[in-house]
């Protein structure tokens, strides 16, 4: 049993070293492109900066409909773009594309309702101080909002860690498919239930990393 | 300083028109401190909100310094808000920032330097008596505390016109005064133009020198503050007012006097004493005292005497003459 697992060493590591690569990677895309898309979802309902009912419509639509399809369908369906995007159908690379692109959209909402948590008060305070609505996103909101921005991308990098797990299915690799391939077609439990503990093992120090940051950046208490 | 021109604020709701303004006119002068009174609803926040444009108005015309502001827009706006500095019931101080970055962010906003920004902060920190919680972050302040480093901030780019929404309503009674004593500062030593919308009466008594009273948008009395209060003429103010000097009197004392209780308002804390004993010899009438206050309206005092008169009917009668002729005002508010 311990043999099993020791004759698998290097793969284990090889499958961290994927699923680190696709989960940094796509929270990356998640924190930039997901906190824009949820910047511009806020400022678009919010009548002190840019109120837009028909751009906050489309794009919240837009948004719903990524967020509807099941992930392990969504990456088929992206598969092209990737070959677009990063050359390839197959491996993690290919994998990351969908994956940034649906942990976008996942962490757009959460950054969006973030934003809304800030009191509008304190904007109103800066609007009326006479900053300019960048000078008030940069300086006030993007600042009070951050230790809740920090908890949502928490959740979202938990959250990606769950989806990479099935990008097996298009040669990705990382910790769910070896747990897969070794541990349900193989029957090697004991490579199951590794793969299985490294990943509650890194949802845990993920969490605590997260709420760790949170509690330094809070100054509400 | 400010002046509203027929200004008029409508909001569209479901469909419905809500007029939260009606065609208010006033004139604020430079180094007022001008309070505006009113229930909730009464759309004097929305009416405060259109000085800094917070609030566009649907009609009328807003003027500030002399200049019409309604129409401002992008950098001519924020230059306004610049000069403008506004406080809040709430506070508003953002709460991931201390207390110096709270105010730095206003002179960043304005664009001082460096060097001057900290000179600066320190200046006003010690003006609002907070020169130790530079540092600080909000949580850690009270609620005077907050409001304090608010006024600092709103008057950081040497504004001189500050906008109060109700900047005591969240407070008790002792930090109300230490942080309305602050504001009589600012507009003393300063020479800041204070503008204040609040529902507390005792606010408006205690440090305004003029005052507007609003009812469902409309400015129904305008006027030198000891003026309205003392005679307030429409029947809104007067029932505003009569709360607060309204002396219900007692069911026993009602069952077992004869004669008239009259209510004396006087100016002065003791000119009543005199008329009161020489009528009394005058017109051998007796007074039997029910009730009696002294009110202070900025430093000015006002009295407020109950008394019931007893004696021969056409003695009494004179003798309320007598009285009606001595003081600011006299009502007959009960007859046994």
């Amino acid at each position: 049993m311990l043999e099993n697992i020791l004759n698998l060493r290097e793969d284990i590591q090889l499958a961290l070293g994927q699923t680190a690569f696709m989960v940094l990677t796509s929270l990356a895309a998640a924190i930039v492109f997901g906190g824009l898309l949820g910047l511009l979802l806020y400022t678009t309902s919010n009548p002190l900066f840019l109120k837009n009912t028909v751009v906050n419509r489309i794009v919240g639509v837009i948004l719903n409909v990524i967020r509807s399809v099941p992930f392990l369908i969504l990456m088929i369906l992206l598969l092209p773009l990737s070959k677009l995007i990063v050359g390839t159908k197959i491996g993690s690379e290919a994998v990351v594309v969908p994956l940034s692109i649906a942990s976008s959209a996942f962490f757009a909402r959460l950054a969006e309702a973030s934003f809304s948590e800030v009191s509008r008060g304190v904007i109103e305070a800066a609007v009326s101080s006479g900053a300019t609505k960048l000078r008030i996103i940069t300086g006030i909101l993007i600042p009070e909002a951050l230790p809740s921005l920090v908890k949502n991308i928490t959740v979202t990098a938990i959250s990606i860690l769950g989806f990479s797990a099935m990008a097996g299915l298009v040669g990705g690799g990382g910790l769910g498919d070896l747990a897969y391939r070794y541990g349900y077609q193989r029957y090697q439990t004991e490579i199951m239930i590794v793969c299985v503990a490294i990943l509650v093992i890194l949802v845990q120090l993920l969490q605590w990393l997260g709420d760790w940051m949170v509690r330094k950046l809070d100054k509400k208490l | 300083m400010v002046e509203f021109r027929e200004v008029s604020v409508a909001f569209h709701q479901n469909k419905k028109t809500v007029e939260a303004v009606k065609n208010v006119s006033l004139k604020i002068e430079k180094g007022d401190i001008f309070g505006i009174v009113g229930g909730s609803g009464a759309g004097k926040s929305t009416l405060l909100r259109t000085i800094n444009l917070l609030q566009p108005v649907t009609g009328g015309d807003v003027l500030v310094g002399g200049r019409s502001i309604v129409g401002y827009k992008g950098e001519k706006l924020r230059e306004l808000r610049k000069g403008v500095g506004m406080i809040f019931q709430h506070f508003n101080l953002a709460e991931n920032k201390t207390v110096e970055q709270n105010i730095a962010f206003v002179l960043k906003t304005a664009g001082w330097k460096k060097v001057d920004i900290q000179k600066r902060v320190r200046e006003l920190l010690e003006f609002v008596k907070l020169s130790d919680k530079a540092d600080v972050y909000p949580s850690k302040l009270s609620g005077g505390q907050k409001q304090r480093v608010a006024i600092a901030r709103a008057l950081a780019n040497h504004t001189d016109i500050l906008l109060c929404d109700e900047p005591t309503s969240a407070l008790d009674a002792e930090t109300t005064a230490s942080v309305l004593d602050l504001l009589r500062e600012v507009n003393q030593k300063l020479g800041v133009t204070i503008i204040m919308i609040t529902h507390e009466l005792d606010v408006v008594k205690s440090i305004c020198n003029r005052t507007a009273v609003m009812a469902d948008g409309e400015v129904v009395e305008t006027g030198n503050v000891y003026e309205v209060f003392t005679n307030p003429q429409h029947p809104f103010t007067q029932q505003l007012i009569g709360h607060t000097q309204h002396f219900e009197i007692p069911q026993e004392i009602q069952s077992s006097i004869s004669g008239p209780v009259v209510k004396l308002t006087y100016l002065g804390e003791r000119a009543a004493e005199a008329v009161l004993s020489q009528t009394a010899a005058d017109y051998n009438v007796r007074y039997n005292i029910l009730h009696g206050k002294i009110e202070y309206i900025g430093t000015k005092p006002l009295g407020i005497l109950y008394v019931n008169i007893t004696g021969d009917r056409s003695d009494v009668e004179q003798t309320i003459q007598k009285l009606a002729e001595r003081t600011y005002r006299t009502e007959v508010v009960f007859h046994a």
